[in-house]
């Protein structure tokens, strides 16, 4: 779609998305049933049905940690699209798009670290375990900080816009397998927790898929705005170029008229030495070199 | 551009020049650069086939290495002062401590931090002598320096993990029972290295040219080389352990690893290209 | 309270500030994010007018 387009939808995708982020939450916290956990010593009748767990509230982490994580992984793959056709076109648009989508990526990585921890610290008691989808999203976390990293370190655009592309497909690439092979390598120290988060009851379905939506538009919106003031930024460096150009062809400019001035002026003069007798006079402060530059 | 082509033949490219110089023309001959000798009269004739290619990079790089060995010797070198921070990190622990449980850690640890050494020495050869730029010129296709890049860092990893594993046992397994399995490590370091360079090549050809060029490495390679480190490190502890039944784990991280190679060696062949300079 | 019930419902409380914290934590990353970039973006729009008016000058002078 055109950028226009997809500029005015921006604000209504933004308010629709947290709109439906909101439902989400409010539904996650009144209507969705609360998720089984340890077993009791004793069944219990609670509303006409028989439990015979301990009920969880952290579970409800899930509601919203889940899609930002999915979000972040979505907007990665928009990442590296872009940084493929950069590859294949050299379209500097393309490079902003990527880039753009990585910050994105990175803020929600951000957000799934918060919420993924805070989850485990309740139900672990402590603050990290080397379990396969925390790993994954450390491992993620440092792919796109390394992306950015390298970004910095580069001083050619050109250099900057195709490694980073590189970089962007290589961490793509790498971190669903970082997901399977940590999954998949069992562990003899840290039992691996398999979350079947599958399954999910309508009442628990509905919210999380709310919540999917509410926050891939969030996230989309959130990308746009972040593309109009990359492109902006990029826009400033151009014209700094360009002024900076336009300088120095000015300076180019004056320099060359001075040394042309100078040059007729040696030529009069010994011209008139030629025929003049004050030529000692005249001469002497003439044949100062000129100053370089 | 054109004069560094000429000072390539003529071999007079820097300190290197006299070692790099002559493997690099006669390189350069089998690539297919039209030599001094032919330059005026005729072009070169048919391209030569794209493993005579490969050989001919192969063979430049092995070479200079073993005329100077400098690069293996200081990767041996590194190796060894990293056991011995290890020897001072684990002074303390006494005899009570299992170290075979985590010595396959601790090895892949140790070939990580001497790979990222290797991985960069290799590449700063190339720039220092302008060599990268000739072997450019020359019409390579870029999968085949990649593939050439990749083999003689592979090698240059097998010989310093050659001296670099026995030291390891020798500093840190010498009182331990070792099982009957332990010979079996070959296999995950074999695979293990084998992505390791292939990775290393793609992430170092593109760190060279930065300020912080090692660090750099270290923070590009390590994220993405992760899956393959914990894979290895699996595999090798399970063989360092020997422990009846648990070789179906053995088999399945070895898989898992070879699969990672063939996956991110495959894209780093495919990327090469965009990473050098046309 | 039914000792059951109190069972039950035992994790519930420990756990609802690390809930809350969640909530906040991603919506506080979000925030962030937001406010740094409406500051990038008031700082480029000056730059921009800054800019275009000095490029403005020298093409005129130049003429």
């Amino acid at each position: 779609m055109t950028l226009k387009k997809s500029n005015a939808m921006v604000p209504a995708l933004l308010v629709l998305g947290a709109l439906l982020i909101a439902t989400d939450v409010v539904w996650t916290f009144t209507l969705a049933p609360l998720v089984q956990g340890a077993r009791l010593s004793e069944s219990v009748v609670i509303a006409g049905q028989m439990v015979t767990t301990k009920l969880l509230l952290s579970q409800k982490i899930f509601y919203l940690h889940v899609p930002v994580a999915i979000a972040s992984f979505v907007f990665m793959g928009v990442a590296a699209y872009h940084a493929l056709r950069f590859l294949v076109t050299k379209d500097r648009a393309r490079d902003v798009r990527s880039r753009t989508a990585m910050q994105v990526t990175l803020v929600f990585i951000v957000a799934t670290m918060i919420s993924g921890d805070l989850w485990t610290r309740f139900e672990w008691g402590v603050w990290w375990v080397w379990e396969p989808r925390l790993t994954t999203y450390f491992i993620l976390m440092l792919l796109v900080i390394g992306y950015f990293v390298l970004r910095n370190a580069l001083d050619d655009p050109e250099k900057i816009a195709r490694f980073a592309a590189v970089f962007c497909v290589v961490s793509f690439v790498d971190a669903p397998i970082s997901f399977l092979i940590t999954r998949l390598v069992p562990s003899s120290v840290h039992p691996v927790v398999f979350r079947t988060d599958s399954g999910l009851p309508p009442l628990m379905l509905i919210p999380f898929l709310l919540g999917m939506a509410g926050v891939l538009m969030v996230a989309f919106a959130l990308y746009r705005y972040a593309l109009r003031v990359n492109a902006a930024a990029d826009e400033v460096e151009e014209l700094k170029r360009r002024l900076e150009d336009f300088d120095s062809a000015a300076s180019r400019a004056a320099a060359a008229e001075a040394l042309e001035r100078l040059r007729t002026k040696a030529a009069t003069v010994v011209a008139d030495g030629r025929d003049g007798a004050s030529c000692a006079a005249v001469v002497s402060p003439a044949t100062n070199e000129p100053e370089e530059g | 551009m054109e004069e560094k082509r000429e000072s390539l033949r003529r071999g007079d490219v820097g300190a290197q020049g006299a070692v790099v110089a002559p493997g690099a023309a006669v390189g350069a001959g089998a690539i297919g650069v039209p030599r001094a000798s032919d330059a005026p009269a005729k072009p070169s004739t048919s391209k030569p086939s794209a493993f005579a290619q490969y050989r001919a990079l192969l063979g430049k790089d092995v070479r200079q290495e073993l005329r100077t060995r400098e690069m293996l010797t200081s990767m041996a070198v590194y190796s060894l002062l990293v056991l011995a921070v290890y020897g001072a990190a684990l002074a303390q622990v006494g005899d009570k401590l299992q170290v075979v449980s985590f010595s396959g850690g601790l090895l892949w640890a140790l070939i990580v931090f001497t790979s990222l050494l290797g991985l960069n020495r290799s590449f700063s050869h190339e720039t220092e002598s302008g060599c990268l730029e000739g072997i450019l010129l020359a019409p390579v296709d870029r999968a085949v320096v990649f593939l050439a890049k990749t083999t003689s860092n592979l090698l240059f990893l097998l010989a310093v993990e050659l001296v670099t594993v026995p030291l390891f046992f020798v500093f840190f397994l010498s009182g331990a029972p070792l099982s009957a399995t332990a010979p079996m490590i070959v296999l995950p370091l074999l695979v293990g290295t084998v992505g390791v360079a292939g990775v290393g090549t793609l992430l170092s050809t593109m760190a060279i040219d930065t300020r912080g060029k090692d660090v750099l490495l270290a923070i590009l390679f390590i994220p993405v080389a992760f899956p393959l480190l914990y894979a290895c490190v699996s595999a090798t502890g399970v063989a360092l352990a020997g422990v009846e039944g648990t070789f179906a784990t053995f088999w399945r991280s070895l898989a898992l690893a070879g699969t990672y190679d063939v996956v991110m060696i495959a894209a780093a062949w495919g990327l090469y290209e965009f990473v050098l300079d046309s | 309270m039914d000792p059951i019930l109190s069972e039950v419902y035992s994790t519930v409380l420990p756990a609802a500030p690390f809930v809350l914290a969640a909530y906040v934590g991603i919506l506080l990353a979000l925030f962030v994010f937001v406010l740094s970039l409406w500051r990038k973006s008031k700082r480029t729009e000056a730059d921009i007018e800054a800019l275009r008016r000095a490029l403005e000058e020298r093409e005129r002078e130049s003429r």
